[in-house]
């Protein structure tokens, strides 16, 4: 090489030297520094004229045995080059920065040969203080990234084990409603699978319709994320599916993010078929009889109020039919309730065909129903009603061997919409019924309506005073009806029933059908009975004061149910035939078979001590059943009076008649005499003459005549 | 015929074979020393092979890339020697070196890289000086370099490309540390004409 050329290239050589920006040491085979560059010399902070020429581990101690050392042994003996790592080296050169702190290095340890007496190594230093922060920083970042990663996977590990566990339906979509992700439940109320409907609109595997109107419900995924508010829905939903429905509640909420932005949504669905099918149950269970599936009272009530609530404001006519079946108490006494129960539920089958669809059949209680007749007028009612009671009528209830004929009382009120309450106008038919039942049974009673009567319960507050003046001011009037022996036809027969007759203020003559109802509910029955009875004692002492006391009398006079339990009554009339002397055989007392088996032991009582004074006593409206005849062995009774509904049928009708030669043979075979009711013509009395009643009674033979007309005192 | 007998009689291996032992026995010495924990080198194996069948050797246990280190050496015989582990087996060695377990990235990161190539560096540079010892001649090694790659392309495209006929010196290794075991292999790879330069070598340390 040129001299000069030489001489450019260790100027260009020391350049380059002096201005590298890492650590150059220069060591000889003695292991001395031969020279290190201003770099070096800068981070030692050891002046270059106490190093150079110097043993590098005695100026710099701590790399005595250290892996710098053994490389440059390694370099200067076996002339191997050795790269000193940061992270293994324990002992660095102590190079420092400005702000004191010792850097991070990089060292490589190179042989220099020229020949095998100028042996030397280049040390080579790099500050990796800047990689070693990066990567250090790097690595801190890396954990923490990996914690939350981790973290993350836990939550959402928890987060799908709660979503398959729960028992709502979830799903999610994004912002345009398409299906992200469903839960097991989710699956099985829509009836698809989670991965065949990712991707695919919300609205197309199921839609919602309301339970009530049938009407599809628009989505409320679509709401929500128009609305971005929660949309929450307890009513009555249906889910309808891709296999099957379910009610539920359904709920969305948006999912926005901290910027406001809408990710999508999630829609939640709670299966509530069972507690909805369950509520309705229950709710049906209160408003409707288990035993017909009729509705029940409280139902019939609120139907009759809101037709109530119509009848204000329409000019329509409406009407109420008060039902009680006649014979039901026989059948649940002697078959059981077995039986009772069955009747119930054919009488219902019955009625229910007999009736629109727009009217109303209730159970009303043990054998009361009540049929709302929706614009239907007072003829319809009527028509209606008699159409129900001759369905009954014709219907015979089989038990295993026996056969019961069953008859219907009927009751009709008008529902005007000037009553006050539903129960005004259940009073009134109630009413009305009752007057059906005493007037014989199996009968339709329209409850009069005086029009000029502002309200049914003024009315039936006007009989109450109306009665107690009544009976104050003796304004009852005793009639009587003859009861012929049928064999002796002769007029000679002075036995007669003992009826009552109401005279009104007007003078006008009131039957006991339409007073004794309210007199029985009000508890003025016995008095009406004590005043009968005492009446009767009044008239005979009259007729003995003018020598007319007719021989041979028997006077038959009713009592009600309520007056069995009445001592006093029992008294009063022991201390009457006491007092007047008359013989007792010529009084005879009545009660109805129902009433006496209705408080049987009482009514025993009390027939039994009459009989031992002597006085007769009589089974009234006998044999609505064979089966009443169980009670005949319990009853102290002298006559059965046959139940005039066999009676007046008993031309045309063979059960009729077969019904009354039992129970007459059956009397005789007691030894008890029987009084046939409702004769009201000869073909009737023939008849009975041929099946051997004793007695007959009814309008054929005598029309009830008043007491005083039938023995004028003078 | 195999590798070896077409290359070099198994005498010579063997010969080979116990030098470079030596040769690890001080490198795991100076590793031992340097992270202050026990460090043991084995040599299993030894064999000259084709620089292809070093590849499929190689490439069995490496089913993905391998790392290690690369120096180039020359002296008494020339070649390129590098320290080889599948890059698995590489990733655990430098953590069980550094003791840290809690290591977190599934690459080496560029301290870890520098330290690896340390290690592959006091490895290569034993084996190095105790063929050069038993030579009694000079050998001189070059600055290693971390290296990383498919098999393939670390063992040919090292700028050796011109060792058409390459012959390898293959020995496998096995390293326990910190309880433990990470297999890698040590390669010097040489031309036709290092390698007759190394049997000489061998040939006059024998006496022969």
């Amino acid at each position: 090489m040129p001299a000069e050329e030489l001489l450019e290239s260790q100027i260009i050589f020391q350049h380059v030297f002096s201005e590298s920006a890492s650590g150059l040491i220069i060591i000889d085979i003695e292991f001395c520094v031969v020279d290190c560059n201003p770099w070096f010399i800068k981070h030692c902070g050891i002046e270059l004229k106490e190093i150079k020429g110097q043993n590098f581990t005695q100026i710099f101690p701590i790399l005595e045995k250290s892996s710098i050392d053994r490389g440059v042994v390694s370099a200067l003996k076996n002339g191997m080059s050795s790269v000193v790592s940061h992270t293994l080296n324990r002992k660095p050169f102590p190079l420092k920065n400005i702000a004191g702190q010792i850097l991070q290095q990089q060292i490589t340890i190179k042989p220099i040969i020229l020949d095998d007496k100028q042996r030397y190594c280049l040390i080579q230093i790099m500050d990796v203080s800047a990689s070693f922060n990066r990567e250090k920083q790097l690595l801190e970042q890396v954990k923490r990234t990996k914690a939350i990663t981790r973290k993350l996977a836990e939550e959402k590990e928890r987060a799908q084990v709660t979503l398959s566990s729960i028992i709502d339906a979830v799903i999610t979509t994004d912002e345009q409603g398409l299906i992200l992700s469903m839960n097991p439940v989710a699956e099985f109320l829509i009836g698809v699978r989670e991965e065949d409907v990712q991707n695919k609109k919300v609205c197309d595997y199921f839609k919602l319709i309301n339970e009530n109107t049938r009407k599809a419900i628009p989505s409320p995924v679509a709401d929500c994320l128009q609305s971005k508010n929660i949309i929450v829905n307890e009513k009555e939903h249906i889910l309808v599916g891709r296999e099957r429905r379910f009610s539920v509640h359904d709920s969305v909420s948006p999912i926005i993010n901290d910027d406001g932005v809408m990710l999508g949504t999630v829609l939640v669905f709670r299966d509530v078929t069972q507690s909805r099918a369950l509520a309705e149950e229950l709710n049906w269970q209160a408003l409707h009889d288990p035993l017909t599936g009729l509705a029940n009272r409280r139902q019939f009530e609120s139907d009759m109020h809101t037709l109530l609530n119509k009848a204000k404001s329409d000019n329509l006519q409406h009407h109420l039919l008060y039902l009680d079946l006649d014979q039901f108490k026989v059948v649940n006494d002697t078959c059981g309730h077995d039986a009772g129960d069955e009747l119930l539920k054919q009488i219902t089958t019955i009625l229910e065909l007999k009736l629109r669809k727009s009217d109303v059949l209730s159970r009303l209680g043990g054998d009361e129903f009540g049929v709302l007749l929706e614009s239907c007028d007072a003829e319809n009612a009527l028509a209606v009603a008699n159409n129900l009671r001759q369905a009954v009528e014709g219907f015979r209830f089989g038990w295993q061997t026996r056969s019961f004929k069953i008859g219907v009382s009927i009751g009709i009120a008008e529902i005007t919409g000037e009553e006050a309450k539903a129960s005004e106008v259940l009073s009134a038919a109630d009413a009305a019924c009752y007057v059906a039942k005493e007037s014989g049974r199996n009968r339709v009673c329209f409850h009069e309506i005086n029009a000029s009567a502002s309200s049914m319960h003024q009315k039936e507050m006007q009989w109450v005073s109306r009665l107690q003046a009544a009976l104050d001011n003796d304004c009852f009037e005793l009639y009587l009806q003859r009861i012929q022996c049928v064999e002796c036809q002769d007029g000679s027969s002075d036995h007669y029933e003992v009826l009552l007759r109401m005279i009104d203020e007007s003078g006008k003559t009131i039957p006991p059908g339409a007073f004794l109802p309210a007199a029985e509910r009000f508890n003025l029955i016995g008095s009406i009975d004590t005043w009968v009875v005492e009446k009767v004692f009044e008239k005979l002492e009259d007729l003995r004061k003018v020598n007319k006391y007719p021989d041979n009398l028997i006077l038959s006079i009713n009592l009600s149910g309520t007056s069995m339990a009445n001592i006093d009554l029992l008294d009063r009339i022991s201390c009457l035939l006491d007092e007047s002397g008359f013989p007792a055989k010529n009084f005879c007392f009545e009660v109805t078979e129902t009433a006496a088996i209705a408080n049987l032991n009482q009514a025993t009582n009390f027939l039994s001590s009459l009989r031992a004074k002597g006085c007769k006593v009589a089974l009234d409206d006998f044999g609505s059943g064979l089966s009443s005849f169980a009670y005949l062995k319990e009853l102290p009774v002298d006559y059965l009076k046959i139940d005039g509904l066999f009676v007046k049928d008993i031309v045309d009708d063979e059960i009729d008649k077969a019904f009354v030669e039992s129970i007459n043979q059956i009397g005789q075979v007691m030894s008890l005499e029987t009084i046939a009711e409702f004769v009201e013509n000869d073909e009737i009395m023939d008849i009975l003459t041929e099946i051997g009643v004793n007695y007959a009674q009814g309008y054929g033979i005598h029309k009830p005549c008043s007491f005083d007309l039938l023995f004028p005192k003078t | 015929m195999s590798d070896k007998e077409q290359i070099l009689d198994e005498f010579y291996v063997d010969a080979v074979a116990e030098v470079l032992n030596i040769g690890m026995g001080s490198a795991a010495a100076s590793l031992s020393e340097m992270i202050d924990d026990e460090v043991k080198l084995s040599v299993p194996g030894v064999e000259f092979v084709t620089r292809l069948t070093a590849s499929d050797r190689i490439g069995e246990k490496a089913k993905t890339d391998v790392s290690g280190v690369h120096q180039h050496f020359q002296g008494a015989f020339g070649g390129d020697a590098m320290l080889l582990f599948p890059e698995e087996q590489s990733l655990q060695l430098v953590r069980a070196v550094l003791q840290q377990d809690d290591m977190t990235l599934e690459d080496l990161t560029e301290m870890e890289q520098e330290a690896m190539t340390e290690i592959g560096n006091v490895i290569l540079n034993s084996c190095l000086c105790s063929m050069a010892d038993m030579f009694g001649k000079e050998m001189r090694g070059e600055i290693p370099e971390f290296v990383q790659g498919s098999i393939n392309q670390v063992l040919t495209d090292d700028g050796n490309n011109n060792h058409t006929e390459a012959i390898v010196l293959l020995l496998n290794m096995d390293f326990a540390v910190d309880k433990k075991s990470i297999q890698g292999y040590v390669t010097f790879l040489m031309d036709v004409d290092e390698v007759m330069q190394l049997k000489q070598n061998i040939q006059e340390f024998l006496g022969e």
